[in-house]
């Protein structure tokens, strides 16, 4: 029982650093481009402010728009109770990886659909393209799982991270799937070089231009929901392939020194994106595809290294 | 007809019955919805032949899968074939109706001719037309039988279930025949011929061998992709949903074809896990896309019209209608825990653990390629469903048509209804259906109850359902108690104000970034035309009817053409040819029969 109330915990944890990790990309970001920047909890005070502002929406928009924040928000805390994050005590009630990223399509699939829904151009340009490269996407992930697979010989995370916290060295198709699983992060979470987070209103975005006629409550709900399934995917970044450290029985040392590891391991990942972002421009649409190709290549080196060559 | 059935018996064993239950679960609501969808015709066509056809239809494919000897399937099939043909060409009036009707007429045949060279091959091995007997003597067939009987089959069941590149006829028929009737054959008739392919290679075929089952996977991959990638250039809602059923028409063979290469390997319980998986595809295939194509049916007979750049905005005025299309499109882009996610986990499982666990390397690159085809086609399957609900219920009207709407009566929205709770039901419930499936499957196919494979039964489904309806409720009154202003406002027009819903993305937009990558499958081709206006005009073809079907056409009218010159018109010539034919038929037999 104490291990599944831990679990809880944990979820809890995560969501609650969600936005923190946002706020300290973008600190990272402005430290490296030479200007101050924001403070970490800015990104709290925006959602406080979003929270409390009035709600206007679109008269053309559907139940979608009404329940769809809503719903967003419930996938993406259901799926934070799903992954390890400083703790993997045996799970075998939850955390079976398909559910997880089938459920987090869930998000994608609500975020696509307020593009429509508003009836505005912007939105429907959002749409297309969020579901141009998802589709893409789509296959890489599932070698993922086959990877993943084939390493440990199961689908549930919890369990994965359990066995590979043992590991000393990593094997060559870690590394492999390591870098293809970082750029489907990459790709799904709408970072540069595929989307900006930054800018608004400019032809290329993605992700802005589906929630571009959300405000107030429902826009900070999908803002929440897209950083808790950031925070998830690096999350699951860090516990399948580096989770050196994670604690695997409960005691308090063991917990505060996994922690201490996981917030030094996801700042190392941040650092990562910062620099991405930083040194890359955002490259065309049609350019992604290309991208894409690369990670769906890499994993399939990294099954025959793991499957087919041994 | 019915002296036949009583003589024969019927056949009961698990397989039929689950085929049953599909056909009759789906049936009920759609006879429920054609009560009110076919008002739409009073006048112009007859209501009381839709129903009676739809009847005959439906009761002749419960008949197809519990039929018990050759004879009997085949007759029920031939009467399955051409009840379906004169709903396809219900509204006589249109000669595109007609023209699709023939040709689905003629496929009909195609399959026909083929199912009946397959059972005669049957009978030359066994000697029975009984399946049971059939099943008995199933060792008697040789080597080279299982190949001219796989083949035969593969045709004929295909022709009928749409295996590319059979499939031309799915979706020129299924628009074309009243929605009620499409749902029916997309849903459910597909499936009774998925049942004949099953029936026959599991139970007749003593093993499949190894190549053969790698081609049944390889043909279901191409079908998967294939369709999904035509499914989403369409701008015909019912044209679109057809091709999304091949779509799943495929995935269901490739993991059929799966199963027997578990099988080859003498991995039983993985073998019988992908059939599991296959079936409960089958289920839920049939639920919800027969209620895709019920609302697809509504919005037909709300606006009269079913292409998507015209419609847009239906949610303000057919609220309930819109909420079951959208979870039937929750279903089929399968998001957890509805039933479209449920069966096609255990797809993806059974992929994935094929490829991990068969010895032979290139075997495991193979169904690794068909896995990853899959999973792309998972999301093309997304890609498709948002295209056709968020054209065509939200956003804002782009026509006339769909801003002034008839009212859909009771019976279309409880027909619906009831499919969509079914949608819902076999999700959430999901494991208990797996698991009476792989009892019931394991008794029938393999003998024993044998162990269940742990992997395919947990309840994660149910607790994830459980733990995202506790999180619902608790986020809903915390986010409710923040100040509850909302107000309502135009759409931002980032300053632009006279707003039309012209200016929306249309279908063909949606759509419009793969076109790049794959417009040569897709056979898309866009011409633009500057007068003193810009025209833009695009057109899709289905690749395969343009190469390889009109090419055939051609070349049987110049056949016909030379062979009009034996017309003589002199009955002793007529006779002689007779005679001539009787002869080479008397050699042939005594040669090779």
């Amino acid at each position: 029982m104490n291990y599944y109330l831990f679990n809880i915990l944990q979820g809890i944890i995560l969501i609650l650093l969600s936005p923190i990790f946002s706020g300290i990309l973008k600190k990272m970001k402005a430290f490296m481009r030479g200007y101050k920047g924001p403070g970490v909890f800015q990104v709290y005070y925006d959602l406080v402010k979003l929270f409390n502002k009035e709600t206007i929406r679109s008269g053309k928009s559907s139940f979608i728009t009404e329940i769809g924040p809503l719903l967003a928000i419930s996938i993406s805390l259901t799926c934070a109770f799903m992954i390890p994050v400083f703790f993997c005590g045996a799970s075998s009630l939850v955390g079976n990886l398909i559910v997880i990223v089938f459920l987090l399509g869930g998000i994608k699939l609500f975020n696509t659909l307020f593009g429509l829904d508003s009836s505005s151009t912007f939105g429907g340009m959002g749409t297309s393209r969020e579901l141009f490269l998802s589709m893409l996407a789509e296959p890489v992930m599932f070698l993922i799982i086959m990877f993943l697979y084939f390493q440990y010989e199961t689908f549930n995370i919890f369990e994965i991270s359990a066995k590979n916290s043992l590991a000393i060295s990593l094997s060559v198709g870690d590394i492999l799937a390591f870098v293809s699983f970082f750029i489907v992060l990459v790709v799904e979470n709408a970072r540069l070089p595929i989307d900006n987070p930054e800018t608004h209103l400019e032809l290329t975005m993605i992700h802005e231009a589906m929630v571009l006629d959300l405000s107030g409550r429902d826009l900070a709900l999908v803002e929440l929901a897209s950083m808790i399934k950031f925070t998830i995917f690096i999350a699951m970044i860090v516990n399948i392939f580096f989770p050196i450290g994670i604690a695997t029985s409960l005691s308090l040392l063991l917990i505060a020194e996994a922690a201490i590891l996981f917030l030094a391991k996801v700042f190392i990942i941040l650092f990562v994106i910062a620099i991405i972002e930083v040194l890359i421009a955002k490259s065309r649409l049609f350019r992604a595809p290309d991208l894409i190709a690369v990670s769906f290549s890499l994993i399939i080196a990294a099954i025959s290294f793991s499957r087919f060559i041994n | 007809m019915l002296s036949i059935l009583f003589q024969n018996g019927i056949m009961i064993d698990n397989l039929s019955i689950f085929f049953a239950a599909t056909i009759i679960l789906v049936s009920i609501p759609i006879l429920i919805y054609s009560l009110g969808y076919l008002k739409e015709y009073k006048g112009t066509y007859s209501v009381g032949y839709n129903l009676i056809m739809t009847l005959v239809f439906i009761v002749s494919m419960v008949l197809v899968v519990i039929s018990k000897d050759s004879m009997t399937f085949i007759v029920f099939w031939e009467v399955m074939s051409v009840s379906s043909f004169f709903l396809v060409i219900y509204e006589y009036k249109n000669q595109m109706n007609i023209n699709s009707g023939i040709m689905y007429l003629i496929m009909t045949h195609i399959s026909g001719f083929f199912l009946m060279a397959m059972f005669a091959f049957l009978y030359k091995y066994t000697g029975s037309m009984d399946f049971n007997e059939i099943g008995q003597f199933s060792y008697k067939i040789t080597e080279h039988g299982v190949a001219v009987i796989f083949i035969l089959a593969l045709i004929g069941f295909g022709a009928k279930a749409g295996f590319v590149p059979l499939h031309a006829w799915l979706p020129k028929a299924h628009p074309c025949a009243p929605s009620n009737a499409s749902a029916l054959m997309s849903g459910v008739m597909l499936k009774v011929a998925l049942y004949g392919l099953i029936r026959v290679l599991y139970f007749f075929v003593d093993g499949l061998p190894l190549n053969l089952s790698l081609v049944l996977c390889v043909i279901g991959a191409v079908t998967a992709i294939f369709s999904i990638l035509n499914a989403l250039v369409q701008k015909d809602i019912k044209k679109l949903l057809a091709y999304s059923s091949a779509e799943n028409i495929g995935m269901i063979l490739a993991t059929i074809g799966l199963s027997f290469v578990f099988k080859h390997y003498g991995l039983n319980s993985l073998s019988l896990l992908s059939l599991v998986a296959a079936l409960f595809h089958i289920l839920n295939h049939a639920v919800f896309k027969s209620l895709l194509f019920a609302s697809a049916g509504s919005v037909l007979f709300a606006t009269g019209t079913k292409n998507m750049n015209e419609l847009g905005g239906l949610y303000g005025k057919m609220k309930f209608a819109t909420i079951a299309a959208f979870i039937g499109t929750l279903s089929i882009s399968a998001i957890p825990p509805l039933n479209g996610f449920a069966s096609e986990m255990l797809i993806l499982k059974s992929f994935i653990l094929g490829v991990s666990k068969v010895p032979d390397s290139w075997v495991a690159g193979i169904l690794m390629i068909s896995g990853a085809i899959i999973a792309l086609t998972g999301g093309g399957a997304l890609y498709a469903a948002i295209k056709s609900f968020g054209i065509t219920y939200l956003g804002s009207p782009r026509s006339a048509k769909a801003e002034s709407i008839h009212k859909i009566p009771m019976t279309m929205k409880i027909g619906m209804g009831i499919l969509a709770a079914q949608c819902v039901l076999f999700g959430v419930f999901s494991p208990l259906i797996v698991n009476s499936l792989l009892h019931s499957m394991s008794i029938l196919y393999i003998g024993t109850d044998i162990n269940i494979p742990i992997i395919a039964v947990n309840y994660e489904i149910s607790i994830v359902a459980g733990i995202l309806l506790t999180t619902f409720l608790i986020v809903k009154p915390l986010v409710k108690a923040r100040k509850g202003t909302i107000s309502y406002g135009d759409t931002w027009g980032c300053g632009f104000v006279n707003q039309t819903g012209r200016m929306q993305y249309t279908a063909n937009a949606l759509s419009q970034p793969q076109t790049r990558l794959f417009a040569k499958v897709q056979g898309y081709s866009k011409r633009v035309k500057v007068t003193s206006l810009i025209y833009i005009d695009d057109q899709v073809y289905d690749v395969f009817e343009k190469k390889a079907y009109i090419p055939i056409v051609r070349f049987t009218n110049y056949l016909a053409g030379k062979i009009v010159r034996i017309h003589l018109g002199k009955v002793r010539v007529y006779v002689l040819y007779i005679f001539i034919a009787l002869g080479a038929t008397l050699l042939g037999v005594y040669r090779f029969g």
